[in-house]
Order: C-alpha cells, then sequence, then structure tokens
C-alpha cells in the first residue's frame, strides 16, 4: 500500500505542467461549491434569523379559525396565563398581541394597517423595529395614546413624531370604533410590507379601542434554535387541544420552507454539474497520462503485478491529485467563506431587503460555514477523481501484458 | 521434470483487425532446468512470440505449455501473474525500469510483491549490486544511468526474487557490442552459480556464442536445435 | 485546406476530442437552459405585471409615485386620455382611482385597498372571475372582491359590505355596496386586500369629482425598454402637473432584481469557462506535443508560423463548434422534454417583489441563450487553445529529426 502511494505520488509529477493544470480544475472545482454552498446556508440562516425582524414567532398560536376568517369571536383568553401555563424551552422569548385590521388616517392621506396591541417590554424583545426605534422612542406602559408606526408609512401619511393620527377598526360589537393617537415613534423594518402597513399601541388601548377585555389574538414564541420550532409546535398542540392553532414558521412561511428543501438539492445539482465539468476535464489527463505508459506498465504486469495492483496504482495518482488540489480548493473557499461572513459578496436585488414569499432576504448576502459541508464537497471531489480513473485504469490493467509490451 | 514443455503450439494474430498471420506453427519445445540457452531467428520468425507465450504473457492459439509441469492453459489473468511473480523473470530490450523509482527501488519490486519483510529486500538488492559492482547505482534513478546499467538493473530484479526462469527479450539490442557481452557474461554467471534456467531471444551473433543451446525459429518453426555444450558445465 | 487539416487533426484522437466535447456540450447545456428558464419565468412575471393591474405606463399627479395621496390627483384625465391616444397611436388608456379603507361584513372587518376601475377596460379585463359577474357602470353600486378577501369576510355575490375611508376633502366616507363578484387578481397580495368599484363609484365615495389617481396606458407589445413611448408621452404632456412613469420605475425593486439576477447568470459562464478551459488547454497541450516532429517537418517544407498558429486555434475552434451544437441540441432535448414547468412551487404560492412567480412555463430555447452560449464556447476555446497553438508555430525545423 505504501509502495503504491510512493509509486503514484513520484508518477504525477513526471509531467509537471499537466499535473498543475489538472489540478487547478479540481482546486477551482471544489472552491466553487463550498463558496456557493456557503452562499446559499448564509441566505438560508439569514431568513431564519430575519423572523426577529418581523417580528415572527418561531411557533404562533392563535384561536382556531382566526387565520382565516378574523371574527372578534376568535380570540384567546386571558393570553398571559395561558402562556403561564405552557412549558417552552429555555431561552424562548414570548409574547402575545392584540392584532385587528385598521385604517390609519391624517390630515394628508389614510392607509390600510394590521395594528398590533403588545405588551411593549415583550414585543421590544421579539421585534428588532421596535427593540430600536428610529426616530422617537417607544410608547410608555402607561401611555394610553401612543402609536408607534413604520417609516414608509409616516412619509405615506406625511406625518412625523408628534404628529396625530386616527385609527378606525370594527369593535366586537360591530360599530366601527375610531381614536386617535400620537405618534411616539417611527421605527424602520427590513420589510417593506412592515414599514408600510404595521403599527403598534399598547395592549389595554387597543382593547379599548375593539371594546374587548381580557384577550389576545396571537401568541408568538422565538425559540433559541429554529430547529426546533416543529417540534415545540407538535407539543404545544398536543398540550392545548382544538380550540388553538399552532404554527411553526415553517407553515406560516412556505417559502421559507421551500427554500430549505430547495438549498441542500441546489447544492447537489451544482456539485454534479461542477464535478461533472471537472471530471471530463481530468479525464482525458489521466487517460493520456495512463496510455503514455502502457509499456510501462506492460512490464510490471510480466514482473508478476496483478491487474488488482495496477488499478490501485493508477487510481493512487488519481487520490494525489484530489487531495493536493483539494486541499488547496478547499482552503480557498474557506478563506473566501470566511471573508464573505463578514462582507457581503453577493447581492440579490437593489434596496435593502428582498421579499420572498413573506420571508426576507437581505440584498447584501453574507456567507456562513459549514464544516459538514465543506467536508461533504470535499468527499465528492474524491469520488469523482477515483471514479474518472478508473476508465483510465481498466484499460491499462485488463490489456494482456504481451499486447501491453508491444505499444509503441 | 522439465522447466519449460511447450507442445505442439500454434499462435495466430488478427494483424490490424483484419488479415490473420500464423506466428508460430505447431513448436514444441523442452527446456531443462539449469539451461542456459537461446531461441534465434530473424525478424518475424516468432521468437519474441514464443518467448511470450512460454513467459505466462500471452495464451496460445493451440498446443499447450506447462511451466514446472504445470499447464498454464486454463489459469486466470491473476493465477497467470502470480506465476509471473514467483516462478519466472524477465528482461526486456529497453524501458525495463519505473522511471521513478530509484535503482534499488526496483530491484525490490518483485519481492515486494512477494511480501518480502523490507529489512530482508534491502540487504539481498544491496548484496546483489555488490556482486555485480554496481553498489554506486543502488540510489540512482534510471533516467540517469546508461543503457547497459539499466540492462544490469533489470537482471537484478529477476534475479532477487529467486525465479526458477529468466526469459530475456533481445536483451542486448540496444547496447554496443562489449556492453553487450558483459551484460551476456553477467547472466550466465549467474545461471551457472545460482542453477537459474535462461532462455535469452536474440539474433545477435555474439549472443548465441556464449550459449549452451541454440533453437532456430524460421518462419514460426524450429528449423534446428543445436547443443553446444551440456547442462551445468 | 487549413479547414480540412484541422478537422481531420482532431479525429486522430477519436476519444480525446470527444472527451473535450462533452465537456463543453455539459457547460454550454447548463447556460443555455438555465438562462432561458429564467428570461422566460421574467417575460412571464412581466406580462403579469404589464397586462394586470399596473399596465406598460402609468400618468400620475406629479409626485404622486413617491409620495401617494388621495390629493395628488390627475385633474382632467378625459384630456389627458385624448392626448395619449393622439401621441402613441395603439395605446389603450384607462382611468384609476385608489384609495385606503376598511371593509366590514357582519362582524368581521379588514383593511382594503379600494380601487376604481373603468367597467370593460383593461385593468377589469386582467381579474379572473370566479363567482358571481362583472362590474356594470352606476347605479348598480356593485363591487368585485379578491378571492381571499371573500374568504376572510365570508362574502359571496349578493351579499353586502360596508366601506369606510377618508374623502379627499378629510371628511369621513361611508357606503354599502352589494358584492357583484369574486375574482382572482392574479396576485396574491392584492387577492387579500383589494375592492374593485365602477369608476364614477369610487370618484363619488372619495369625493374627487372627475379627478382620477392613474391613468394607465397600456401598449400592444410587453418588454422592458420603454424609453421611446415614454418619451412621445412626456412630450405630449404638461409635466408640470403630471408624471409620466414606466412600469421599472412603479416596480423598481422588480427590475433591479431581474438585472442583479442576470449578472449572477454571467457567473455560471465563468465557471464553464474556467473549467473547461483548463481541460481543453491539458488536452490541446498533449496534442501538440505528440506532434512536435511533424510541426518540425511543416516548418522545415517551409510552412509560415502563422498558419501553423491558425491550424491549431482552428482545431480548438471546430471542437467548439461541436460541442456547442451537441450542447445546443442537448438543452433543446431538455427544455422540449420537460415541456412546461411550474415555477409557482418555489414561492409557496406567494409574490416576489410585487409580480406573481409564474405558473405552467412553457420551456423553450431562448434566442438570447444561444448568444450568451455561443460567446462563452468562443472564448473557452481560443482560452485553452492559444497558448499550445503559439508553442507549436514556434518550433524549428530542426525539432523534425532531433525529437525522441
Amino acid at each position: 500500500m505504501a509502495t503504491i502511494l510512493k509509486i503514484s505520488w513520484r508518477s504525477i509529477w513526471r509531467n509537471w505542467r499537466r499535473t498543475l493544470i489538472s489540478m487547478s480544475a479540481v482546486g477551482v472545482g471544489l472552491f466553487l461549491v463550498v463558496v456557493y454552498s456557503g452562499v446559499l446556508a448564509g441566505l438560508l440562516g439569514d431568513a431564519k434569523d430575519q423572523l426577529d425582524n418581523i417580528g415572527m414567532g418561531h411557533v404562533e398560536i392563535t384561536a382556531a379559525g382566526w387565520r382565516t376568517h378574523r371574527g372578534a369571536s376568535e380570540s384567546i383568553a386571558s393570553p398571559a396565563a395561558l402562556l403561564g401555563r405552557l412549558d417552552l424551552p429555555p431561552g424562548s422569548e414570548s409574547g402575545w398581541r392584540v392584532v385587528t385590521r385598521a385604517l390609519v388616517t391624517s390630515a394628508r392621506g389614510s392607509e390600510g394597517v394590521e395594528l398590533q396591541g403588545v405588551d411593549w417590554t415583550r414585543e421590544a424583545r421579539l421585534s428588532a423595529h421596535v427593540r430600536e426605534v428610529r426616530l422617537g422612542e417607544r410608547p410608555s406602559p402607561d401611555d394610553d395614546r401612543g402609536i408607534l408606526i413604520g417609516e414608509k408609512l409616516a412619509d405615506r401619511l406625511r406625518v412625523k413624531v408628534g404628529s396625530r393620527v386616527r385609527v378606525m377598526a370594527q369593535r366586537a360589537d360591530g360599530e366601527i370604533g375610531a381614536e386617535l393617537y400620537r405618534v411616539r415613534g417611527i421605527f424602520h423594518s427590513l420589510s417593506p410590507a412592515i414599514s408600510r402597513g404595521r403599527v403598534l399601541v399598547g395592549e389595554a388601548s387597543a382593547r379599548r379601542l375593539l371594546g374587548v377585555g381580557d384577550v389576545a389574538h396571537q401568541i408568538v414564541i422565538q425559540l433559541e434554535r429554529a430547529s426546533d420550532a416543529d417540534d415545540v409546535a407538535a407539543r404545544l398542540r398536543a398540550v392545548l387541544g382544538r380550540g388553538y392553532e399552532v404554527l411553526s414558521y415553517g407553515d406560516l412561511l412556505p417559502a421559507l420552507r421551500n427554500i430549505e428543501r430547495l438549498a441542500d438539492l441546489f447544492v447537489w445539482i451544482a456539485a454534479f454539474f461542477i464535478y461533472g465539468l471537472v471530471g471530463l476535464g481530468i479525464l482525458n489527463t489521466l487517460l493520456m497520462s495512463v496510455l503514455e505508459r502502457t509499456r510501462e506498465f506492460g512490464v510490471l504486469r510480466a514482473v508478476g503485478t496483478r491487474p488488482a495492483r495496477v488499478v490501485a496504482q493508477v487510481l493512487g495518482e488519481s487520490f494525489w491529485i484530489a487531495t493536493l488540489s483539494g486541499a488547496l480548493g478547499l482552503a480557498a473557499g474557506l478563506l473566501l467563506t470566511w471573508y464573505g461572513a463578514h462582507h457581503a459578496i453577493l447581492t440579490i436585488g437593489g434596496g435593502e431587503a428582498l421579499e420572498y414569499g413573506g420571508a426576507i432576504l437581505r440584498s447584501g448576502v453574507k456567507t456562513r460555514f459549514s464544516l459538514v459541508q465543506a467536508l461533504r464537497a470535499t468527499s465528492l471531489v474524491y469520488v469523482m477523481a477515483l471514479v474518472t480513473a478508473l476508465y483510465p485504469a481498466w484499460r491499462v490493467a485488463r490489456m494482456p501484458p504481451a499486447r501491453a509490451l508491444h505499444s509503441s | 521434470m522439465a522447466v519449460i514443455e511447450a507442445v505442439d503450439v500454434t499462435k495466430d494474430y488478427l494483424d490490424k483487425g483484419q488479415v490473420t498471420t500464423r506466428a508460430l506453427r505447431g513448436v514444441s519445445l523442452t527446456v531443462e532446468k539449469g539451461e542456459f540457452m537461446a531461441i534465434a531467428g530473424p525478424s518475424g520468425s516468432g521468437k519474441t512470440t514464443l518467448l511470450n507465450l512460454i513467459g505466462a504473457l500471452d495464451t496460445v492459439t493451440s498446443g499447450r505449455i506447462r511451466v514446472e509441469g504445470r499447464e498454464i492453459g486454463g489459469l486466470s489473468q491473476r493465477e497467470l501473474s502470480d506465476l509471473r511473480r514467483d516462478r519466472l523473470g524477465f528482461v526486456f530490450q529497453a524501458y525495463n525500469l519505473v522511471p521513478v523509482l530509484t535503482a534499488a527501488e526496483n530491484a525490490e519490486y518483485v519481492m515486494e510483491l512477494q511480501g518480502r519483510p523490507a529489512a530482508m529486500r534491502r540487504e539481498r538488492v544491496a548484496e546483489l549490486f555488490e556482486a555485480m559492482g554496481m553498489r554506486h547505482l543502488l540510489d540512482t534513478r534510471p533516467l540517469k544511468m546508461s543503457g547497459g546499467q539499466q540492462q544490469r538493473v533489470a537482471v537484478a530484479r529477476a534475479i532477487a526474487s529467486e525465479p526458477a526462469l529468466i526469459l530475456a527479450d533481445e536483451p542486448t539490442a540496444n547496447l554496443d557490442q562489449a556492453t553487450g557481452r558483459a551484460l551476456v557474461e553477467l547472466m550466465r554467471h549467474l545461471s551457472r552459480e545460482r542453477g537459474t534456467t535462461f532462455v535469452l531471444s536474440s539474433h545477435d551473433p555474439m549472443v548465441l556464442e556464449q550459449v549452451d543451446r541454440v533453437v532456430h525459429l524460421v518462419d514460426g518453426a524450429v528449423r534446428s536445435d543445436e547443443r553446444r555444450a551440456a547442462p551445468g558445465a | 485546406m487549413l479547414l480540412k487539416l484541422a478537422w481531420r487533426n482532431i479525429w486522430r484522437n477519436e476519444r480525446r476530442t470527444v472527451i473535450s466535447v462533452l465537456a463543453l456540450a455539459l457547460g454550454v447545456t447548463a447556460i443555455v437552459s438555465l438562462y432561458s428558464v429564467r428570461e422566460l419565468a421574467y417575460a412571464e412575471m412581466i406580462r403579469g405585471v404589464t397586462r394586470g393591474l399596473v399596465g406598460n405606463v402609468q400618468v400620475h399627479g406629479r409626485g404622486y409615485q413617491d409620495s401617494p395621496d388621495m390629493t395628488t390627483v390627475v385633474r382632467d384625465p378625459l384630456a389627458v386620455e385624448a392626448r395619449l391616444e393622439g401621441a402613441l397611436p395603439g395605446a389603450r388608456a384607462e382611468r384609476r382611482v385608489i384609495g385606503a379603507g376598511l371593509a366590514s361584513a357582519g362582524d368581521v372587518s379588514t383593511a382594503v385597498v379600494v380601487m376604481g376601475i373603468e367597467p370593460g377596460a383593461g385593468s377589469e379585463a386582467a381579474l379572473t372571475l370566479q363567482k358571481g359577474r362583472m362590474l356594470v357602470a352606476s347605479p348598480a353600486h356593485a363591487v368585485l372582491v379578491g378571492t381571499a378577501l371573500a374568504n376572510e369576510l365570508g362574502l359571496v355575490p349578493g351579499g353586502d359590505v360596508v366601506l369606510v375611508g377618508q374623502a379627499a376633502d378629510g371628511s369621513l366616507a361611508n357606503d354599502r355596496f352589494t358584492v357583484a363578484g369574486v375574482a382572482d387578481t392574479g396576485s396574491s397580495e392584492a387577492n387579500a386586500g383589494t375592492v374593485f368599484l365602477p369608476l364614477a363609484d369610487a370618484q363619488s365615495f372619495f369625493a374627487l369629482g372627475q379627478c382620477v389617481h392613474q391613468v394607465v396606458v397600456r401598449l400592444p407589445t410587453d418588454g422592458e425598454d420603454l424609453s421611446q413611448p415614454v418619451s412621445l408621452l412626456r412630450g405630449a404632456l404638461d409635466l408640470s402637473a403630471l408624471e409620466v412613469l414606466p412600469w421599472t420605475e412603479i416596480l423598481p425593486e422588480l427590475k433591479t432584481a431581474m438585472d442583479d439576477k442576470r449578472k449572477n447568470q454571467g457567473l455560471i459562464s465563468l465557471i464553464v469557462f474556467l473549467i473547461v478551459a483548463l481541460g481543453i488547454l491539458n488536452t490541446m497541450t498533449m496534442s501538440t506535443f505528440e506532434r512536435t516532429r511533424e510541426f518540425g517537418v511543416l516548418a522545415s517544407l517551409g510552412t509560415r508560423r502563422g498558419r501553423i498558429l491558425s491550424m491549431v486555434v482552428l482545431e480548438a475552434l471546430l471542437q467548439g463548434l461541436i460541442g456547442f451544437g451537441a450542447g445546443l441540441a442537448l438543452a433543446w432535448a431538455l427544455l422540449h422534454g420537460i415541456g412546461t414547468a411550474d415555477l409557482s412551487g418555489l414561492t409557496g404560492g406567494g409574490d416576489v417583489l410585487g409580480a406573481p412567480m409564474p405558473g405552467a412555463l412553457r420551456l423553450v430555447v431562448h434566442p438570447e441563450s444561444v448568444a450568451s452560449a455561443g460567446v462563452t464556447t468562443i472564448l473557452t476555446m481560443l482560452a485553452g487553445g492559444l497558448l499550445p497553438a503559439i508553442r507549436a508555430s514556434r518550433l524549428k525545423p530542426v525539432e523534425a529529426t532531433r525529437y525522441v
């Protein structure tokens, strides 16, 4: 075994230019696959992180039927108590919201929005746009008239911090209710839809607007690990029973779930394509290099080398090429991925972020490094190298020694 | 028991896929242990073909060949490989050695195939090279050696694995007269010393002078079979 | 003569040529397929947008695009329409009113966009009626609602819906309407949040008189380059009071996203270029190396360097031609084999950047993709073949006998 590796190592340097060119091809291939998987992982990871940016939960609980038919009766009674009864994993953030569609009007215009009545402290932990209000400030807990609106909405309505707006919504008794609020703060969100269409008020104030008691429409839970979402949702579903609907972010954002499923597929397809190209590229080289030495291999067979050992020697040469160029390609790929994790190397779409079926993808894509992916890509290089070498190896090993000896 | 028994051997070739050439017609040959002999004839006479068949490098079209009493006709590729490894040695006209291995590594090669331990291989090769006056070539690569030196290393490799029979196909064809003569002398010396059977193929009169027995082939058939001295003398 | 020589030379080693050509073909197939699918999807998305609610070009009151406002209006829309149709024969214009409101039915309410459209015009034609019937002009007082909206509020044709909003003069707008029908707008966002009124009803609901917010212009052809029609229209209208915008400025994120994606396509061509060029470099180097003696002979016979160079480069280009053709055929077979692709699964049915993800897409080879693959092929083969060609052309006659 050691001799085979020794001979094959020395053999690849006989035509060092040819070997270097082959190595470049393989190295470039691996580099590309590693970077590509890093980019996809970054996109995906980013999208999952963005849940915090749009105030979405990894798990959300609503009264059964509320999502499709937002009637006043489909609400969750005593949300704080309910939340207290649930057994959530450590590190989770949670909160509840009173939610309704409403019309916000100013002197200069009106817009349809989603109004959320929240507990400010909890909401700040769930939503980045509430946590870091860009202009002005978050209303204090006892501020009954304060409202937080998005940048784009403020633009549309031509209001600023301190302006007055009127909010109209349908009350529980069927009448249209209207209240006056003062803009305390204006937030920025990566999601243009939220910036344009969401306003927040204190929960007491929302309840008064709608004429309801101690109810909420959404319970939002953000977990430490996104991957736990489906399990937690299943567990809560079992505990809460039929009056409630428990959904994980995968259900709420099917686009995101699709990206997750497809991302792996895309990397496989890219790897297949890239390595296919590379494999064909070095196939010729290997063939040439082996067939040039037909006579030499003939001599080895003559003195008693078994065909399998000849095959092993040729595979060994491919192994060394894969190892050297693999190491280089991997190193280069990891370097770019590491750099790309701090500086966005790719942009998708103009503007700050891209809305994709409800999920937010930041335009400046930062890569994410995954050891598993990198190792998988590297092992595929070996597979490709060895598969490519099989044909040349087989061709020269199965030749009767007499014929091999007489080739020129 | 004879080392080689060839009985009524015929070999046909498909020349460039179109025309069949009969290279050997009904050749029979017996080689005893310890013989130092040559197969002679002009080019195209079939001597290389016969050597290839005896050396289990190719298969007969008809007829039988026995190596040390064993029929080689029905053996598998792998069994033939092992036969060549353990019982036969080869010296070719040129390009015998692996260019990326040193002379010592080349000479050790077959022993390594046989699974002999590294220390033993190294020792045996060192002894051989010493005896052949080539100690300074141990760590040299083939590209840095003359033709004659390369051939001697090939002989060392053949001898080192202790085969019953060594086949040499036109071993002196690429060498000048003096070097060629020295090479054949070396082979004869080794044959006498160790009792190894040697079968050379050549059309060089200088070579034919030094062997004990010459089998002449013309157009694929045995024309004559002359002994000069008794084996072992 | 040179061509014949080059052609025969590449077939001296069949297997080598076949493998090289195969690699290139694989690359060409990938380039053509991806390019075509992408452009086809884009064309569909653009169609969805321009034949849907956005149209090709829109005319608004000045400043409306940047800050849409109930009071930023087109004051004399019929005159504007007349001038439009004069400047651009073949174009059709329609008027629209847009405002925000609250729609409620029973105890359920939601925020909606209230859109006043001309019955029978382009915007209505963009809607696919699912239940009930289309709009008619007043005094029917009937509206169309989007499918998801109908679900949410439990609306059926014949039912009632109450609309509340803020009129142009700041007063409360409040009226009850009958549901004429339920329609699919083609956009999931619009389906969930739009109520369509006959134009006159909307104008009176929002107290706009004869004013409108948008004059939507529909042209007979689609496309991304609207500079000509736009400049014609701008010439015909009073730009101190009005603005004229092509759809690319109304949905800028869509346009920039498309352009960005196109840049990323260049990446694929780059990959093919890099890897295949390296492979060609190897094989051409080997092939010319094997023929060193031969080139020496040609040189000693008096062949000029340029001719030898051309011959070797030609060998590379011929292989490129074959690979290109094979790749193209493969891509054609692939696209036609798949037939129609449904991409809507990619977004789970949602929109991307304001345009609906195309559903059934008929796959064909896009002509631009062929050009792109062709350019890549030529560059690749030149990159791989030039160096060996130069080396071959520099061989001296003495090589004819020296080389061993």
